[in-house]
């Protein structure tokens, strides 16, 4: 790699000159760090626009643009629960100009077998921007009134109530795993294509209960559409100060939390520290914007803004707790084990 | 001879149907006799599909073979009639050629990015399909790859491979 | 008279009214390029209306929604290439009246209609959005398989020559819009293991490539014998007593848009279909047979899908779930502003709503003036040399298709589509059943095993086709339609006839 000359303005020119001189020549000036970042750098959202991964994403990039003083140009590649978003950064130069924009699910990947991409094996996280909490949600005119009524109901009479997911891996797919592996709860599940579709169905009678984003059904809520019977939570939240938190009555889950789903950013594993470290200081500093935080809150989500050594914590403990409860719920394709996920309690 | 080539099409089409009912039955996790699982639906539609090839196939049989091409009840269109479904050999080599030009234009795309790429193809596609001079040939495809980068790459930030 | 006064505000604030001019403007420009999406334009006006108040964002991107939509029918009749899978329908009479020399009708009629069916779906969502919103809520999974089974039946009408083949081609286009993961068992299908495959096949690509591609490819010969190009006709009919013969169909067709525009999970292609197939089976004596340049046969579909935008926004503004794609984002500005989507909406924020109504109604005044303005703009492309215009569209779809998803991979698909598409029309395959297939297969394939997912056991699952008022009414007009495509109801009613 180039030393750091102070060229200063010859540099300008130079590049300058190559960059007119030939398009390929650009990549080479790439690797001279110092310079970093030199040309437009590429977001890639691993969801579909309007999901909440896209709207974080999309109202984050203009700050971090202002913060790092280079654009960022933002695509949406969907597509198999986001693995071809991660696996299309992944595939690319790791030189800071692709960055996943990302949500909890590729920490399943493995061992659902979707794909072999892991955040913590090919990806070094930038920031995890914030997380939100999960309710267990039934229509208001139901039979259930208490969690432990749909618990209770759900182990006499397996595979009576049927629980709306959004797919496998997602988070009522998972939650319910939570549920089967500490409560022997079994419920017939029916996957639809998310959190609206899944609202339209408990709206529609079409099943009898679902877990969803406690910002996505507390409109609902409070419209006496849907009854929020427990948040998946170590504490009550502030904002649904009525609804009990799951540890109330069932303190075995304690171990599991806080689990959620969360946004982050990545970048590939083999991206330089420089750049790497550039790139956090950036997104740091653009997260502690007013309107940013004030944006979160609206969305319902709850801030974190961890890099470093701690968002890989964060990323570990996420990880273990989804890939062991769903594996020991039986709907994993690949043991945790074998790609040396540790169980949470032995952490 | 010519009743086989009336015949293809039943064949092929029953062919096809053949592979996808084989990678219905084949799907992993799933159990083709429980319509909840993903490869109900498929096997149906593959076993649909058979029958339809089946049918064309009589039928091709069935008709005279001086029919030639397949029943053609309804062309497209009576004003153009006369020059649907009669591709002789000359017409086929000129959609042949040019498919292949597409094609060039789409491999060579990723590796000397958008600007020279769309250039060249369209100026050799221009004189290819005759009748433009240069300089009229050599305008258009200026214009046209700016609109369209403008479009595209400007306002629409799509990054070009 | 609160709401008249918020209903007024795009019109009479400048800003507001300029705003809704120029989304629309651009819409339809983007809208009528292939590739270009009215998701990707909005999803890209998310950003920038971040810094914007509420009102200017949302009316920008309105004009844009109404704009965009229409847009795509322009490129389906002038070329044959639907901007959107809500344009196929409109492309199969549309492209044949260009070819007659008719395009400047077929364009102008399309306006008018359009015109009228989205103004149409904003006149039900301001007077009847919380009942709709029911309706639409009430509609269960089997409701939609029993829809998209209704929107197969139109293979019947739309494979000219053998109804053998035109199955075969919608069996094989249900196939590859089955391509990729499973989103129901999570398994994958048909990839042969091949992580591009997991993907599936973005339908607008596969539209590219079996209209775009292949029609340039089809051209190609004519090019070979001189004297083929189109000569432009002036309006033969004066088009007030098109608009006025139409009215009628336009209306039922504007009905049944807004509510297919208004469930969750169907949208303007499935109602564009639907309308086509409505105006085929109740148009008794078209200006010439439909697939050859039916007035009717651009008219329906053009009215159905612009009345479902209506109906899309009607779960958007009532319940905060998106009908579409484009109104998934609407709710992600909504949030962002500050506004909870939700059944909450309408009464925390009603002003809101009446100048949504209001901006809606100003887009498709401006879309209207806008579009018969246009034609004689849009018509030109019929007259550029063939030699010129066939490369041209060529780097279009490609780049087209590319930027779908930024992805080479749908950019060899549409290779692959393209030569297809080609061979079935050499051949006599129409194309449109494949396509057909292909919008419509994921829904039934999702939508019927949810039904037998939820239903416990087989005879419950079949009770479900008659016990609620929307089954049983979808499952009898099935039934009939079925059954009017039989001899024997051809012998009913000439018996009839006889009494």
């Amino acid at each position: 790699m180039k030393r750091n000359f102070k060229f200063g303005g010859t540099t300008l020119l130079v590049s300058f000159l190559l960059l007119t001189a030939c398009n390929a020549s650009s990549e080479e000036a790439g690797q001279d760090m110092s310079d970093y970042p030199e040309k437009d750098i590429n977001g890639i959202i691993q969801w579909g626009e309007g999901g909440a991964t896209d709207n974080i994403s999309r109202t984050l990039a203009p700050l971090v643009e202002d913060e790092l003083g280079a654009s960022m140009v933002m695509q949406n590649i969907e597509g198999a629960t986001g693995a071809t978003g991660a696996q299309y950064v992944y595939d690319q130069p790791a030189e800071g100009y692709d960055l996943l924009f990302g949500a909890e699910n590729p920490n399943l990947y493995q061992v659902l077998g979707i794909s072999e991409r892991d955040y913590l094996t090919d990806f070094e996280p930038i920031t995890i921007i914030g997380q939100s909490y999960a309710g267990i949600v039934v229509r208001e005119g139901s039979d259930f009134e208490t969690l432990e009524d749909l618990i209770d109901y759900s182990v006499e009479n397996p595979g009576d109530i049927t629980m709306g997911t959004s797919g496998e891996g997602g988070l009522p797919h998972v939650a319910s795993a939570m549920l089967q592996a500490e409560l022997d709860t079994e419920f017939n599940q029916v996957p639809y294509d998310g959190d609206g579709p899944l609202a339209t169905a408990l709206l529609g009678n079409e099943i009898d209960a679902t877990i969803l984003a406690v910002s996505a059904a507390q409109e609902y809520v409070e419209a006496g559409d849907f009854r929020m019977l427990s948040v998946i939570h170590d504490e009550r939240l502030d904002s649904t100060p009525d609804t009990p938190a799951i540890t109330e009555k069932y303190p075995e889950f304690e171990q599991y939390l806080p689990w959620g789903p969360f946004q982050g950013v990545f970048a590939h594993t083999d991206t330089p520290d420089e750049i790497i470290n550039e790139l956090t200081q950036s997104f740091e500093n653009a997260q502690e914007h007013e309107e940013f935080q004030e944006t979160l809150e609206n969305l319902g989500v709850h801030p974190l803004n961890i890099n470093g050594e701690e968002a890989i914590e964060y990323l570990e403990q996420n990880r273990s707790t989804s890939s062991w409860m769903l594996y020991d719920a039986g709907a994993a394709e690949n043991s945790p084990e074998e790609f040396d996920i540790p169980r949470v309690d032995q952490q | 001879m010519k009743t086989l080539k009336s015949l293809l099409p039943g064949l092929l089409m029953m062919m096809i149907s053949l592979i996808v009912l084989s990678q219905a039955i084949g799907m992993d996790d799933t159990s083709i006799l429980d319509p909840a699982s993903g490869s109900f639906f498929p096997a149906i539609v593959g076993l649909i599909m058979f029958v339809t090839g089946g049918v064309t196939f009589l039928q091709e049989r069935r008709s005279t073979p001086s029919d030639g091409n397949t029943e053609t009840e309804g062309t497209n269109d009576p004003d153009v009639a006369s020059t649907t479904n009669t591709f002789d050999k000359k017409d086929y080599q000129l959609v042949l050629l040019y498919y292949c030009l597409v094609i060039g234009f789409v491999v060579i795309l990723p590796i000397i990015s958008f600007f020279p790429a769309a250039f060249l193809f369209l100026v050799t596609s221009i004189f290819f399909l005759k009748g433009v001079s240069w300089r009229i040939n050599l305008l258009v495809s200026l214009g046209a790859i700016f609109v369209i980068y403008f479009l595209f790459s400007e306002l629409f930030n799509i990054v070009f491979p | 008279m609160d709401i008249l006064q918020q209903f007024l505000i795009p019109f009479l604030d400048v800003e507001l009214f300029l705003l809704v001019a120029a989304g629309t403007f651009a819409g339809i420009f983007i809208g009528a390029i292939p590739g270009l999406s009215v998701t990707m334009a909005v999803a890209l006006l998310l950003p920038l209306t971040y810094s914007w108040e509420m009102l200017p964002a949302l009316a920008l991107m309105l004009g844009v929604y109404f704009g965009g939509v229409f847009g795509g029918s322009r490129a389906a009749i002038l070329v044959n290439i639907p901007g959107a899978p809500s344009n196929v329908a409109t492309s199969l009479d549309g492209y044949p009246l260009t070819q007659r020399g008719e395009a400047r009708t077929a364009l102008t009629l399309t306006t008018i209609f359009s015109f009228i069916g989205g103004l149409f779906g904003v006149i039900v969502l301001a007077t009847a959005a919380p009942l709709v919103s029911t309706i639409a809520i009430q509609f269960g999974q089997i409701d939609y398989f029993l829809l998209a089974i209704l929107g197969l039946l139109l293979i019947g009408s739309l494979s000219q020559g053998s109804v053998a083949k035109g199955i075969f081609a919608a069996g094989a286009g249900i196939i590859l819009g089955l391509v990729g993961m499973d989103s129901i068992g999570g398994g994958t299908r048909f990839t042969f293991g091949s992580l591009q495959l997991m993907n599936g096949i973005d339908f607008v690509v596969a539209i590219l490539g079996l209209f775009g591609m292949a029609e340039i490819l089809y051209q190609l010969k004519t090019l070979n014998e001189k004297g083929q190009t189109i000569t432009l006709k002036k309006m033969i009919v004066p088009p007030l007593r098109l608009v006025f013969k139409f009215l009628p169909l336009s209306l039922r067709v504007n009905v049944m848009g807004v509510l297919i525009g208004a469930l969750p999970g169907a949208g303007g292609e499935i109602a564009a279909l639907l309308s086509y197939d409505h105006a085929k089976r109740t148009v008794k004596k078209p200006n010439r047979p439909f697939g050859q340049g039916a007035y009717a046969g651009v008219i329906a579909p053009e009215a159905g899908n612009s009345s479902a935008i209506g109906g899309a926004l009607i779960p958007l503004l009532t319940l905060g779930i998106p009908g579409d794609a484009v109104t998934a984002i609407f709710i992600g500005a909504l949030f962002i502003h500050g506004l909870q989507p939700g059944p909450l909406l309408m009464e925390q924020s009603g002003d809101l709503f009446w100048v949504m109504v209001g901006s809606s109604v100003l887009a498709n005044v401006f879309l209207l003036i806008f579009g018969l303005l246009i034609v004689s703009i849009f018509i030109r492309v019929v007259t550029v040399p063939k030699q010129i215009l066939l490369p041209i569209i060529a780097v279009i779809t490609v780049i087209g298709a590319y930027a779908m998803n930024n992805n080479m991979t749908d950019v060899y698909w549409l290779l692959g589509f393209g030569l297809v598409g080609f061979f079935m029309k050499v051949h006599n395959f129409s194309v449109a059943p494949l396509v057909l297939g292909l919008i419509l297969g994921p829904l039934i394939d999702e939508s019927f095993r949810r039904a037998y997912m939820a239903a416990q056991g087989t005879p419950e699952f079949l009770m479900g086709f008659v016990n609620s008022p929307i089954s049983l009414i979808l499952t009898l007009a099935l039934v009939f339609t079925l059954f009017s495509q039989t001899t024997w109801y051809e012998r009913f009613k000439r018996k009839l006839k006889e009494r």
